[in-house]
């Protein structure tokens, strides 16, 4: 396979991506970029590099795409994760390839599908940082007299990163905004200590159930609207209003029409998998 | 203390004794590190204190936006860091924020400093993020006399470019937040 077919493989990634066989391009990448660094080609091993970087993305869309469609959420959550910081790393060092390869696709995507997700508190761990050195040349890192290789700048082929020596945990935090969005605080079960998913992923379920493709275009708008009370029969005058607005019921939503509730409008490029244009979900 | 809360910004101006001077004698600069640092025009300084933890300490990012500042220096500009390289430790706290710490500068690179800033920032942010990240940072402007006030930043990060620049040239930035005095 030549570098050629591979970008038009990736390029055509909305039609071919659920017959292309995506461990053979890798393999391919992999073989080029070594002759690449073999021949002393370092531009040619760095677009190399980036063009695995791109399967990385797609792969990642495509695998929580298909995880979402059967219900494995948080390990969708997780691959999302890996292609937000994968595109982060793409967009952020060669802005070039945002109109290329449906990135610009799934750089939109990714984040309003992580919007749709339940989760809002993570742990997040702090650390003191003693000794870190450089992926490329094995130095500590000087930071008077720097080794000159810069992370997120590709060398030979490789991606330079921080592998930290000497680190002490201080502590553990529940943050809203975490640097890494895997560590989500879930439940365990105490018999078994197993873990307890107790997330209502129904949004995220009503959408993807109407996709028929991964690339089919959507857009959805949040806002809030009012909701019968006949559906909030089970909750008493004296209890907390369902609206979450932490008063009585009886002295703030029963006083309206309605619980006021966040409304999701969801409205779909192509035809979704049921029959109205646009689809509208309420929590 | 001057303070503008707007919206989702968090800005304050005071008045510091933590000038050049200050920094360049404290216990952990060395007398061969303090002749270095006598020649740069912004220092990149360190937090003294974290949670009971005598410092000093840095953010996660610090290598990342000194080599920002290094290779992109102009017009007078002579970064440096304020610290040596036996005593370089990161507080590394994960939260989804630009912490860039703090910087001294001098009055006459300040709106140079400002602006490289700025661009740092505008290159961390990639496109179509779900949320806006926010920055923190604190930036100490000396005058030639040694009088130093210094700016505190907390807020989104398109706006820290405007908020900052309005106080460094109010001119250029009229729609420049009032400050109320506490």
């Amino acid at each position: 396979m030549t570098f050629d077919d591979v970008k038009t493989l990736l390029g055509e990634v909305r039609i071919n991506y659920s017959i292309r066989k995506s461990p053979e391009i890798s393999s391919a990448l992999a073989a080029l970029k070594e002759r690449a660094v073999l021949d002393g080609e370092d531009d040619a091993a760095e677009e190399l590099c980036c063009h695995e970087q791109i399967l990385t993305i797609q792969e990642c869309y495509l695998k929580a795409f298909a995880q979402m469609k059967t219900g494995e959420y948080y390990e969708a959550w997780c691959v999302l994760e890996k292609a937000e910081n994968t595109l982060s790393w793409l967009l952020t060092n060669y802005p070039k390839y945002a109109g290329c390869f449906e990135l610009r696709f799934i750089c939109a995507t990714v984040p309003r599908l992580q919007s749709l997700f339940p989760y809002k508190y993570f742990i997040s761990p702090e650390f003191l940082i003693r000794t870190k050195r450089c992926s490329i040349c094995e130095k500590n890192i000087s930071i008077r007299n720097p080794c000159g290789h810069r992370v997120g700048g590709v060398y030979k082929g490789k991606i330079c990163h921080r592998e930290v020596s000497d680190i002490e945990v201080l502590g553990t935090a529940i943050v809203a905004n975490p640097s890494q969005k895997y560590s989500v605080v879930f439940l365990s079960d105490p018999a078994t200590k197993e873990r307890k998913d107790q997330y209502n992923y129904s949004v995220v379920q009503y959408l993807i159930s109407r996709l028929a493709e991964p690339f089919d275009g959507w857009s959805h708008e949040v806002t809030k609207r009012r909701h019968p009370h006949s559906r909030y029969s089970f909750v008493g005058r004296n209890e907390k209003c369902p609206c979450e607005s932490g008063m009585k019921y009886k002295k703030c939503c029963l006083l309206t029409d309605g619980v006021l509730r966040p409304h999701i409008q969801f409205t779909f490029q192509k035809k979704p998998l049921l029959a109205a244009e646009a689809v509208e979900y309420s929590e | 203390m001057d303070h503008v809360r707007k919206d989702s910004v968090e800005f304050s101006v005071s008045e510091t004794s933590e000038n050049f001077s200050y920094w360049l004698n404290r216990p952990y600069i060395g007398g061969e590190l303090r002749k270095e640092l006598e020649k740069s025009t912004l220092l990149v300084i360190p937090s003294e204190n974290f949670r009971g933890k005598d410092g000093p300490y840095f953010p996660n990012s610090t290598e990342d936006f000194l080599d920002f500042l290094r290779s992109n220096a102009r017009e007078g500009l002579v970064p440096d860091i304020c610290i040596d390289d036996s005593q370089f430790k990161i507080i590394a706290l994960h939260h989804d924020l630009i912490v860039l710490g703090g910087i001294v500068v001098t009055a006459i690179v300040a709106p140079v400093a400002a602006d490289l800033i700025g661009e740092y920032i505008k290159k961390k942010i990639w496109s179509d993020k779900a949320e806006e990240p926010t920055v923190k940072f604190n930036m100490t402007v000396v005058e030639t006399d040694g009088k130093a006030k210094m700016m505190s930043y907390e807020g989104p990060a398109s706006a820290f470019r405007k908020t900052i620049g309005a106080q460094l040239n109010p001119k250029i930035h009229s729609d420049k937040p009032s400050l109320e005095k506490k």
